[in-house]
This record gives C-alpha cells, structure tokens and sequence, in this order.
C-alpha cells in the first residue's frame, strides 16, 4: 500500500470514529424528561382538585363526610409516584376529617402544600378548605 | 475529517437543542396563579348553584347575596401566594331581582335560575392578574302533550317533559307529575302505563284518568341532578 493510501484509510477511520462516537454521545442527552419533573407537585395537586370538584363530587363528599371515597379518588387523580395526606377544614378552622386521608404517608425529596376552597352545592352552601401536602 | 467532524457537530448541537425547548416551560408561579383562578372559578360557580338550590325550595332569595358575601371573605383569606379580592354582584338586570329569576309558568314553560358577575384581582410574588367573569345556573323544563278521549270522561293522556341545564340537555334527579281532577285539585296519576326516557333530557309519560271537560290541565313538579327545583303547567287540548 503506498503512503498516501495509507493515509485516506486512517483519515476515513477516524472520521468514522468521530461519527459515531458523536452519535453515541447524542442518545446520553435525554429527548424527554419523566412526566413527574414537568410539572411541579402543587400543580399536580390543584389540577386533580380541579378535576374531581369539577361537578361537584368533592364539596358533595366533604359534606357526607365520606373521607374513605375522598382518598380514593385522590388516589385515582394523582400520579403513583407522588405521596399525598389530606386534611380537611371546616368555615371555622376546625379539623373535620376523624381518619387520615393518605396514600400511606408523606415520603419524597420534596414536600408541598396547598389550600384548596370548596363550596358544597347543597341547600346550605357550606364552605370547606381542603390542605393537600405532596411529597414526591 | 473536517467533514466528519461539521457532522458530528450538527448531530450533537440538534440534540442540545431539542433537549433545550423541551426544558421550556412557563414559571412555576404563572402556573400555579391560573390554578388558583380556575379553583375560585369554579367554586364561585358552586356557591350560585348552591343557593339557587335553596332559593328554589323555599329560600329567601336574599341567601345568594348573602352567601355570595360569605364566599368573599372565605377565598380572600385563602391566597397563599399574596392577595386575593374577589367582588361578586347578584344580576339586578330584568328578570332577574337579587340574582334570582323563578318563572314558574303556566304556559308549558317553567324556569329557575340564578346569575352573578364576579370581578378577582390576585397579587403577589410579583404578578397581579384581574380577572372577571360571570355565572348563569339555570334550570328549564319544558312540557307538553295532547290526549285522545276513550269513552265519556276517560282520557288517554300524553305527556312529554324535557329539561335543560344551561340550555343543554339534562337529566332528571326526581318528578311529580300530576294533572287537575276538579278545581284546586291536584292528582298524581294512579298508574303510568307507559314511560319512555329518551335519553337527551326528554321523557314521556302515558296514564289514563278521568278528567271532566274538553281541556286537561298537567303540572310538573321537577328536581334536577343538581338539586335545583322548578315546575311548570300547561293546558292540554285532545289531539
């Protein structure tokens, strides 16, 4: 093989290489991010709030106080990954809800909360301020 | 080698660009104020639902200013991320008076419905947003019919009922349908022969009685899934 064929055979290697090593490199960035990083975790709890008091079956489940429906809705409405403990008040301030409303307790790097005001549609309007705390 | 290296360079800039703009996303904050709105949104749309559930049954039709009042304190203490004023105003236009319009009417049409117009102003961390919008809860039932005579007094008579919730289509959460025996008299039917839901918010109700007279008058006492009371009579003739 002359020297200057020998030459384009490791310039073609090398460029090969350098290709693919650029392609390889390209799948370590990630395309997408998991769906739990997109959003923050309030907004994951207000939406599904949102979602479930949309006709009214949330103000209509504070106000028969079924706290066991409450948790599987919740449980329904927010990603599995995200740990959720609901406590429920009344106008007043006062606890209403006499067992926990959980998914098993709070864990995660992270934990929030929010406030999130119902009004029960039923002949006495009764208001009701639901504290959802996230750990995710 | 100059070529390969351009290519590897577009290759891995492309990447680092769509891995940018999927990073894009609105503030936290932004995000979190348009929830809040939708949440006051919609629990205000409650509160005139609620007290039109109470003002149709019987209640002062005062209770959905009232209630509306009490809606404004109770969000204006909620707000974590700064301030929350929310003004609500009961509909005074005609035919509405404190919010409410009842027109239980004889003429086949009956309406119960409740309106306010609500004004938000948030602020804190930096952004303020205003915000207005206006809640209409209406319920309207619609009933009509004919009968055909089978012998002497003895009427087949035929109703349909249709209700509406905001001008759709709704269903029904409960009825009396009755029909005037003898003046000031009003009688459920002693037997539906046949009943037909319609799926779409209509109903039709087949029963026989004995009515003096060449006209028959029927009245639908109407409770929505919602809760929401409304009624309506009319007259009908043989056909």
């Amino acid at each position: 093989m002359s020297r200057r064929g020998a030459v384009h055979t490791l310039d073609a290697f090398f460029a090969a290489a350098i290709i693919a090593a650029a392609l390889l490199y390209s799948t370590g960035i990630p395309r997408e991010r998991g769906y739990l990083e997109d959003e923050p975790l309030e907004a994951w709890g207000v939406q599904a709030l949102v979602e479930l008091d949309r006709n009214g079956t949330l103000g209509r489940l504070v106000d028969a106080k079924g706290w066991e429906e409450i948790e599987r809705a919740l449980r329904v409405v927010i990603p599995v990954g995200i740990s959720f403990n609901a406590t429920v008040f009344d106008e007043l301030g006062s606890c209403l809800n006499d067992r926990p409303i959980s998914n098993g307790g709070l864990s995660g790097r992270t934990v929030k909360s929010i406030e999130y005001p119902i009004a029960a549609v039923s002949g006495t309007c009764p208001f009701y301020r639901l504290r959802l705390q996230l750990g995710g | 080698m100059v070529a390969a290296l351009a290519i590897a360079l577009t290759i891995l800039s492309t990447q680092a660009y769509v891995y940018r703009l999927s990073r894009t996303r609105i503030s936290p904050e932004h995000g979190h104020i348009c929830d809040y709105v939708l949440c006051i949104e919609q629990g205000s749309r409650h509160v005139v639902m609620a007290s039109l559930v109470n003002v149709s049954q019987g209640g002062a039709a005062s209770n959905l200013g009232a209630n509306l009042e009490r809606w404004e304190s109770f969000v204006a203490k909620d707000y974590s991320l700064g301030r929350c004023g929310l003004n609500a105003t009961p509909s005074s236009e005609p035919p509405y008076a404190e919010g409410v319009w009842l027109d239980w009417g004889i003429d086949g049409e009956g309406v119960s419905s409740a309106c306010a117009e609500f004004t938000m102003n948030l602020s804190g961390m930096g952004i303020e947003v205003d915000d207005g919008f206006a809640v209409n809860v209406t319920t309207r039932v619609i009933i009509f019919g004919s009968y055909t005579t089978i012998e002497n007094d003895d009427k087949e008579i035929t109703v349909f009922v249709g209700l509406l919730n905001e001008a759709e289509p709704a269903l029904l959460g409960s009825i009396i349908l009755e029909y005037l025996e003898s003046p000031g008299q009003w009688l459920e039917p002693t037997q539906i022969q046949s009943f037909t839901d319609y799926g779409n918010g209509t109903y039709r109700y087949v029963f026989t009685e004995s009515v003096a007279g060449a006209e028959v008058q029927v009245r639908a006492q109407v409770t929505d899934r919602r809760g929401v009371f409304v009624q309506a009579e009319r007259t009908l003739v043989e056909g």
